[in-house]
């Protein structure tokens, strides 16, 4: 697949501080691509410098295979839309939408009818008269997404557009830019620190800290397979169980875990243990699976007592002591609360190596 | 500053002027006195202003409208009105006191002075601490109630300790201005001489211009450390309270002792002020002030005859100094705020100093630069409007600092991305959003020349005469009823302007919004 955007090393530093330390990563063309990361880890700066509004102290950004980094931020064609939408205030919705096209000698008529496609597209048409003070959030972020639509960016550029609104219509709203955007088959990098929102829209996923990129995967790889233990911590509740290796065959691994050595067996990762190795073992709490009785499979379950419970709509939260572990444990939909004893087990293939820890 | 420097050009080259003021005690003691009245003047002027801001954003009383419109009227009116009217109401042959209570009073001296002072220029402080006060949170106030604290621990442990750096900056405010102040001296002060009177009387009595130079430089030291602190020190301490959502509570409920202290304070100000007002549109119809009040129209007669040419002068003056100031002062601002340009931090140096260089000094810095080549300006009215943009640069800076900080960055940044280059988003977005910041900046530079004095007093002639000296000079030598009625066209046409603008511009335009 070609790549839209392509970033070389590239680094840009704010006095002594590193926001963005030689990103390297290319973003697949017509897809859509978030930047995920806490508050602070660069990935607003390192979209702002794809934008053009940072010059990179080191490295490159390529735009469909052109070096920009030098290139000014209006000749750059990158359709941004900002956190605070960045409406002009003394503009009509309209002339808001049809900005960008001044500067690309359309023809009037054009012009208007691009503005109109766009508008309809977004549902918009009935406000292209008002001034965006006149406007909701959702509407007012509609508006900035025709105006970055209507110049045909190479790239469209989200800057945490939802984070200004409310989780209901930030719900909806996401589910309709992912469809936009595969509709009209471009390229988005969207910037949120929401993790359940990256995993919603994003065909590829970037999570960084610090800075550094430290993972890339497609949502389903970033959840339930995280290469370090920031990304299983990061997104999601997980279990992170320390554990040795016991003995390595070619499919599976034995491993030894926590204080009382209970024995799992876990489907081989991509990378090469030796017997004796401390490794993090994860798992998602969707996958720990809880009973009464003891459970059919073999191996990889053991004793454990319930010491706590939390109701939380669709499912119910269990956090168990387990062969001396501490594990969390999502039921689903559970009418009696199990109580007491369980038998706790965990899928093989469900149970995942770090590869950084080990 | 050329112009600071040229002051002390004439003066750098030997200390013999300086060892002459020190040898003169006269003179040595109009600094301590300048000194001492800046003092006094500012603490009683900071705690009426805090007072009034208190009243006005932290509890109920009635009438705010008009002790707001007190305190507007104040800020837009000649910088001596205060002075000529209280001679006129508790002079020796004051209206009140001799009037009234029949006995002479001396309001001559210090203690007139510092009355004078306080009343003029408690609303500088008022403007800085209404800001201030406003920016602090009510929820904290409801959060020590909560805890249990009195009302009285309230204001104590959480309004004053949060309103102390825009106390200290008030202050200065003010302590700039009274030092800098030269029409209420001349007119009040009597045997206790300032600086700015010296100045002037070495000027145009000795035309010692050296000495005079001395005076400034001497008196610029005290007033450019002030200057200093308040940007770079106190400006930074002021705390941002603003965190999260604002609070949707409305101000607490004060005791109703506090409220109706607070009110009677401010209506006992207020009326003050009010009083010189009318006393200064009485005087001009009454045939002379003190001795003889019948109604007559001799001093209009005069005034309009003698003073519509410089009226005149100052309308077209004030017109050209402003358009400058606004679209300069904005340009400045944007360039300051927006660019990362080279000499940033000087051009905001520059922008803001004027305001702390007290006028005389600056009118008295004008003649020395302009009276010599490369430029002759003396004598021309190039000199009277290049001397009102330097002094009101800062006022147009501060109008399009506003305006600038309002506009967030990403509005910009937007045009940018769409494609627009530096020079369209300047046209298409940066300007017409600031439309309302160069017409503020427009209308108060505007105000602000046409009630000067301080400065123009130096840079006058017959020929190109402004309304605000020759009121000084009537004043001066005992013509009452002139200067009042000259006085009251001048500020009838002030607040008209005001009125009208604020008409036409609407909400669009926030003009004293106190």
């Amino acid at each position: 697949m070609k790549e839209a955007v392509s970033l070389n090393e590239a680094t840009k530093k704010f006095g002594s501080v590193t926001a963005v330390d030689h990103a390297t990563f290319a973003v697949e063309d017509k897809s859509f691509t978030v930047l995920l990361g806490p508050s602070g880890c660069g990935k607003t700066t390192l979209l702002r410098s794809i934008a053009g509004f940072y010059d990179l102290d080191e490295g490159q950004i390529l735009i469909k295979g052109k070096d920009v980094t030098n290139v000014p931020p209006h000749k750059r064609n990158t359709g941004m839309v900002f956190q605070n939408y960045a409406l002009f205030p003394h503009m009509k919705v309209f002339d808001n939408i049809a900005y960008g096209l001044k500067f690309r000698q359309s023809p009037k008529a054009e012009a208007e009818q691009r503005v109109r496609k766009v508008a309809g597209m977004l549902g918009i048409e009935h406000l292209l008269t008002r001034f965006p003070a006149q406007l909701s959030g959702g509407e007012q972020q509609r508006v900035a997404v025709a105006r970055a639509l209507v110049i045909e960016p190479e790239v469209l550029l989200l800057d945490e557009p939802l984070s200004n609104l409310d989780a209901k219509v930030r719900v909806r709203v996401r589910a309709e830019l992912k469809k936009i955007q595969c509709d009209l088959g471009i390229t988005a990098i969207h910037v949120t620190h929401d993790q359940e929102e990256a995993l919603a829209v994003g065909d590829k996923i970037v999570v960084m800290n610090k800075g550094k990129v430290t993972q890339i995967g497609t949502p389903t790889e970033i959840y339930f397979k995280p290469q370090t233990r920031f990304v299983a911590d990061f997104i999601g509740t997980i279990n992170l169980l320390k554990a040795t290796v016991a003995k390595t065959t070619a499919k599976e691994v034995l491993l030894s875990v926590g204080p009382d050595k209970v024995l799992l067996t876990c489907v081989s990762p991509e990378v090469v243990l030796r017997d004796g190795q401390e490794v993090i073992l994860s798992i998602r709490p969707e996958n720990v699976e809880l009973g009464g009785e003891k459970p059919a499979r073999e191996g990889n379950f053991l004793r454990g007592e319930v010491k706590d419970t939390i109701f939380m709509g669709a499912i119910t939260r269990y956090f168990v002591q387990a062969g001396g572990l501490e594990l969390i444990a999502d039921v689903q939909g559970s009418d009696v609360p199990l109580k007491d004893s369980v038998y706790v087990s965990m899928d093989s293939s469900k149970l995942h190596i770090l590869p950084e820890a080990s | 500053m050329m112009v600071a420097a040229s002051v002390e050009g004439p003066s750098g080259i030997s200390f013999a002027y300086y060892v002459d003021f020190l040898s003169r005690k006269l003179l040595v003691n109009s600094f301590w006195n300048s000194l001492t009245m800046a003092v006094i003047s500012t603490a009683s002027a900071t705690v009426v202003g805090f007072l009034f801001a208190y009243a006005m954003t932290r509890t109920d009383i009635p009438g705010k409208r008009f002790f707001k419109g007190v305190v507007i009227l104040q800020l837009i009116s000649l910088p001596f009105t205060v002075g000529l009217s209280f001679v006129m109401l508790f002079g020796r042959r004051g209206l009140i006191t001799y009037g009234l209570f029949g006995r002479p009073f001396e309001i001559y001296g210090w203690h007139g002075l510092w009355m004078v002072q306080t009343l003029t220029f408690f609303p500088l402080a008022y403007l800085v601490l209404v800001g201030v006060l406003k920016s602090i949170d009510p929820g904290l106030e409801y959060a020590a109630r909560n805890l249990g604290a009195r009302d009285a621990h309230v204001f104590r442990d959480v309004v004053l300790p949060l309103s102390i750096p825009g106390v200290a900056s008030a202050a200065l405010l003010v302590a700039m201005n009274v030092l800098g102040d030269f029409g209420n001296p001349a007119l009040i002060a009597g045997d206790f001489t300032v600086i700015a009177t010296e100045a002037y009387m070495q000027i145009v009595g000795w035309g010692n211009f050296r000495m005079a130079a001395v005076l400034c430089n001497i008196l610029f030291l005290p007033v450019f450390i002030l200057f200093i602190a308040q940007k770079y020190w106190v400006s930074r301490k002021v705390y941002v309270t603003v965190t999260g959502a604002p609070t949707q509570l409305g101000i607490r409920k004060t005791s109703r002792l506090v409220k109706w202290s607070l009110f009677s304070f401010c209506l006992i100000i207020s009326t003050v002020i009010v009083l010189t007002y009318a006393s200064l549109g009485l005087g001009g119809f009454v045939r002379t002030w003190g001795v003889d009040y019948s109604f007559t129209t001799l001093h209009l007669d005069y005034v309009l005859f003698q003073g519509i040419p410089a009226i005149e002068n100052a309308l077209i003056f004030s017109l050209a100094s402003g358009l400058a100031c606004a679209i300069l002062g904005v340009l400045d601002a944007y360039i300051v705020f927006r660019k990362k340009m080279l000499g940033r931090q000087l051009l905001d140096l520059i922008s803001t100093l004027p305001a702390a260089v007290p006028g005389f000094i600056l009118g008295i810095g004008y003649i020395l630069s302009f009276n010599t080549p490369p430029l002759i300006l003396t004598a021309t009215p190039y000199i009277i409007i290049l001397n009102n943009i330097a002094r009101d640069l800062p006022t147009g800076f501060q109008a399009g600092m506003a305006g600038i900080q309002q506009i967030d960055v990403s509005i910009e940044e937007a045009s940018v991305n769409l494609g627009a280059g530096t020079f369209q988003t300047l046209r298409n977005v940066a300007i017409p959003l600031l439309k309302s910041a160069l017409g503020a900046g427009f209308i108060y530079s505007f105000i602000k020349c046409m009630t000067t004095v301080s400065a123009v007093i130096f840079l006058i002639t017959p020929k190109w005469n402004l309304p605000s000296p020759i009121i000084l000079g009537l004043a001066g030598e005992g013509y009452w009823g002139q200067a009042a009625a000259l006085s009251a066209i001048l500020l009838t046409i002030v607040v008209g302007t005001l009125l009208v603008c604020r008409a036409i511009a609407g909400r669009r335009i926030p003009l004293f919004e106190v």
